[in-house]
């Protein structure tokens, strides 16, 4: 299957600037978004999304990367609309952009990484037709008190009684001034609100794929943590959390990225069952 | 400011055109190639060399940006990377400015190892003007400094195999590396092509120095510190306006 490239503008008067990718001449199986990490451009830390795109276009998936206003090549924002609101707004243009090359494309997806994360979440709960959402290491949250030393804190997390006695189903952002930002200071979602945003997305049938590297999931065993910490929630099977401690946030490595762009290949493709 | 593919059509480059502003364009003197550097330094500085061209194409400027094969939205993977891969890219890349400039008259701007490469190509393509910001002509240290903070980069306990041909997570091909190491400075170059050099302090003899404070570069630079003051932009800028 051969790969195929090409500039796309779009947007209010052109102003945003991104790369379509797809299989040159097989159907799309799907399309995926990919909205800036942070205040990196579009080709994000060690090109994972250039790689990504060109690594899902060989599996029938159509991608576009691009720029957020204000960043990369794309034009400053025009209005004065909040930059994370603004962002997640231009991922839904972008969104629009890529499925109108072929209206039939039944998955679609959005994929954020760091800060594009919180864009992604943000764009896909606005936007009705987003029908997967991948956020590759949004904050993580723990109960009630900061950890003193780790941004996760198990011990803590998995005291069930403190956690009903005062924070049911409450999470709170624990180390926010902490969080690796590539430029830009996240100002995550309050807990409760992420939570309730996932709920949300579950409820309307969109699938979530949350990924922690180590960096962020540090002290993180396994999934398990995280999903207790949410239990208060319900998500109809439709989150799915995965906790990769041979990865940095960056994905530094090659390998690490070769095996997120299989991860996220599988789960993007993979049959559920009806109504699941 | 026009994103555009250019080149091998199987293998195209990625670029941003930067047309002369149109109440420039009869005072239109040609154009002015910006040459990024390599890996993280290329990412840091991205923000900075669109701002730099749009001044540029502002005072009636053709500018264009671009990505070198295997980096960036470029063709390629990074194994093809090379400073001669890079050089090559600068030639094609100046062919293609002349085009959209409507004239052959272009200068380029280069930085760090994008310096590097650009004296390189000097071998197959003449600027009309070539500017170098903090160009990387010891090689040798540099390719020590990037495999120096390699090792100094906390991984995760498990990273499931390192590719030995990347520093930092960026492809450092052998011959890449081999290319730099083996680099020396052509003798008497400021004679060959008119040269300026950004920078704390002068590198080339007989070339025009321009002081400027040192930039984001080297392989410590983080993302949140990677800032070019306006005074240094602004005198980059009117050096290659005068």
């Amino acid at each position: 299957m051969k790969v195929c490239e090409r500039v796309m503008t779009f947007g209010t008067r052109n102003g945003l600037v991104g790369i379509l990718c797809r299989p040159e001449e097989e159907a799309l199986r799907a399309a995926m978004v990919i909205p800036n990490a942070g205040n990196l451009p579009r080709t994000g830390p060690h090109r994972l999304p250039v790689e990504m795109a060109r690594s899902l276009a060989l599996r029938g998936i159509a991608t576009l990367r691009f720029d957020v206003h204000g960043l990369g090549d794309s034009t400053e924002a025009s209005g004065d609309a909040d930059p994370g609101r603004q962002a997640a707004l231009d991922v839904m243009e972008a969104l629009d952009a890529l499925t109108s090359i072929d209206r039939s494309i039944a998955r679609r997806a959005v994929l954020g990484l760091c800060a594009g994360a919180d864009t992604a979440l943000a764009a896909a709960g606005r936007d009705m037709a987003v029908t997967h959402a991948i956020l590759l290491d949004p904050p993580l949250y723990e109960a009630a008190t900061p950890a003193r030393s780790a941004p996760w804190n198990p011990g803590r997390l998995m005291d069930r009684r403190r956690r009903q006695r005062s924070l049911r189903p409450a999470v709170t952002p624990n180390h926010v001034s902490d969080l690796p930002g590539f430029g830009v200071q996240r100002t995550p979602l309050p807990g409760e609100e992420f939570a309730s945003e996932l709920e949300s997305l579950a409820r309307r049938g969109t699938r979530v794929l949350v990924r922690y590297s180590s960096t962020v999931g540090k002290g993180l065993t396994g999934p398990t943590q995280v999903l207790d910490s949410l239990s208060g929630y319900q998500f109809s099977g439709r989150l799915t959390i995965d906790v990769d401690h041979t990865t940095d946030h960056a994905y530094t490595e090659q390998t690490a990225r070769i095996r997120l762009f299989a991860r996220v290949t599988r789960w993007l493709l993979a049959e559920h069952a009806p109504g699941s | 400011m026009i994103p555009i593919h250019f080149g091998d059509k199987s293998a195209p480059l990625f670029g941003v055109f930067h047309p002369p502003d149109t109440a420039h364009r009869e005072a239109c003197q040609g154009g002015v190639l910006l040459c990024n550097s390599y890996g993280r330094e290329a990412i840091c500085i991205q923000r900075t060399l669109r701002s730099l061209a749009e001044r540029l194409s502002a005072r009636g400027l053709a500018c264009l940006r671009f990505d070198y094969r295997g980096s960036g939205d470029s063709s390629g993977t990074g194994d093809e990377l090379s400073l001669s891969s890079m050089a090559a890219d600068i030639v094609e890349a100046t062919r293609e400015l002349s085009v959209r400039a409507g004239s052959r008259r272009v200068g380029w701007l280069a930085v760090r190892t994008g310096g590097t490469a650009a004296v390189t190509a000097l071998e197959r393509a003449r600027p009309a003007h070539l500017y170098l910001w903090e160009p990387v002509f010891d090689g040798r240290a540099f390719a020590g400094a990037l495999r120096a903070a390699d090792r100094l980069l906390e991984r995760p306990r498990d990273t499931g195999g390192k590719c030995d041909d990347a520093v930092l997570g960026h492809p450092f091909p052998r011959s890449f590396e081999e290319e730099l190491v083996r680099f020396a400075l052509p003798a008497g170059i400021a004679r060959r092509v008119p040269i300026d050099v950004f920078g704390p302090t002068p590198v080339v003899d007989g070339a025009r120095h321009v002081n400027v404070s040192a930039g984001p570069f080297g392989p410590d630079t983080s993302y949140e510190s990677a800032v070019v003051p306006g005074a240094t932009l602004t005198t980059i800028a009117n050096r290659i306006l005068a």
